[in-house]
């Protein structure tokens, strides 16, 4: 069955249509989830919270194309991160002069699969991780992640560049996978 | 608001793209769906539950109704058998000879007789109060076949307590003691012994009526004694 018919007969109600929709974009979902937050038990937690606000809310969602509802309930699950991630209170992040931003080696990253990159990104601490994940993937500005996350905007910019650095030196001790894929 | 960064870089599509990575997904997909379904219908399943109870309730209610008479139907054949079933209390001939049986009926029938006036004798002392009652109380005596009473049934009408001449008895209390209409300013000061010391009779007039209509009022206010002098006045009729 189509989405489109999924989400409307999930806003009707019906059960199987949403259960449908879960099955659909949950493991997605997990995976999203697993890049802020490092717990597995956390991560579901996290999940099952924003599906129950995803179907809460669907009644209110315009329906545009699968790609407006994947962006939207991409962006229920990162909320949820960050709330948990808040009341953790995990982010004891010192106010830090702005570094200098530092470049990501792009082309190393793309030659490498999507589940090293995924664990690049988790073995990052969690400030690193999450200014990261929101700078980087979801293409926030450092002004916005500065005010979701409750910090200074250098502080941000600081992290940033840290998680960086320490993702070059993890790629440079990934070793030579890494350098024999670059050098075909 | 989006950074400056270009977005659409290989290794961020790979990310999304992935539908999900094998050590990354929900370890039972089942159990999470229940997790969730069941949260997103708790006020569905309170309203089940009310209508379950309110369903059984109706039910036995129902049910109480119809067995209820018919229980009482039930205890009402009950009683009618137990009244058919009780046998009668007979002499058995062959055991008692027939002198000592006529002597045995002889005295049964005086019992009877003195059962009779006792009866008599409680309908006399309960003394009906109304004139209704006192023809169906003749009446029940008719029934009852007085004839074996020495004294025939002499119903006294009395009245009751609620009829007690209380205003006879005030009558002749106002006899017994007319007091001086005085007026305040006469009086003149009060001795200071009476005004330090509160004077009990003022408010202490005491009637007590016993049933045999004989009054008790204390005369402590004519008297001007702290004390309880009780007066005694009947007003029972003469007989």
């Amino acid at each position: 069955m189509e989405i489109a018919q999924l989400v409307k007969e999930a806003k009707q109600g019906s059960a199987s249509a949403q259960k449908c929709l879960f099955d659909l974009l949950s493991d997605k979902m997990m995976l999203v989830c697993r890049r802020y937050v490092k717990s597995e038990e956390d991560a579901e937690e996290v999940l099952l919270d924003g599906f129950y606000k995803f179907f809460k809310n669907l009644a209110v969602f315009n329906f545009q194309g699968d790609a407006a509802l994947y962006v939207w309930l991409k962006k229920i699950m990162i909320n949820e991160c960050l709330m948990l991630l808040r009341k953790k209170n995990v982010f004891t992040i010192v106010t830090e002069a702005a570094a200098e931003n530092f470049p990501l080696e792009a082309e190393a990253l793309n030659n490498l699969s999507a589940k090293e990159i995924f664990d690049l990104i988790v073995q990052l601490p969690v400030g690193y991780r999450t200014v990261f994940n929101l700078y980087e993937i979801e293409g926030m500005d450092h002004k916005e992640i500065a005010s979701l996350l409750g910090i200074a905007e250098g502080t941000s910019k600081s992290q940033l560049s840290k998680a960086k650095l320490l993702l070059q030196k993890n790629l440079l001790q990934k070793g030579t996978g890494y350098v024999k894929r670059k050098s075909h | 608001m989006l950074n400056e960064n270009p977005i659409n870089l290989n290794w961020k599509n790979k990310l999304d793209d992935v539908d999900g990575l094998s050590g990354e997904i929900l370890p039972d997909k089942n159990a999470a769906w229940k997790k969730l379904h069941h949260r997103l219908q708790p006020k569905r399943s309170r309203i089940n539950a009310l209508w379950y109870w309110a369903a059984a309730a109706s039910i036995l209610l129902a049910i109480i109704i119809s067995i209820l008479p018919q229980n009482k139907k039930q205890d009402e054949f009950v009683k009618t058998e137990q009244i058919h079933l009780t046998p009668k209390k007979e002499f058995p001939e062959e055991v008692i000879p027939v002198e000592s049986r006529k002597e045995l009926a002889k005295g049964l029938a005086e019992m009877e007789s003195r059962a009779i006036t006792i009866k008599d004798i409680q309908l006399k002392i309960e003394a009906p109060s109304s004139k209704d009652s006192i023809q169906k109380m003749a009446l029940i005596s008719a029934e009852l076949d007085v004839q074996n009473i020495a004294q025939p049934l002499q119903i006294i009408e009395q009245p009751t307590v609620q009829e007690m001449p209380v205003a006879k008895a005030i009558a002749v209390l106002g006899n017994v003691q007319k007091l001086k209409v005085v007026h305040v300013n006469e009086l003149g000061d009060a001795p200071p012994e009476i005004h330090s010391r509160p004077f009990i009779a003022d408010y202490r007039t005491v009637q007590i009526k016993l049933i045999n209509q004989e009054v008790y009022t204390n005369a402590s206010s004519a008297t001007n004694n702290p004390g309880f002098n009780f007066f005694k006045t009947t007003n029972a009729p003469s007989n």
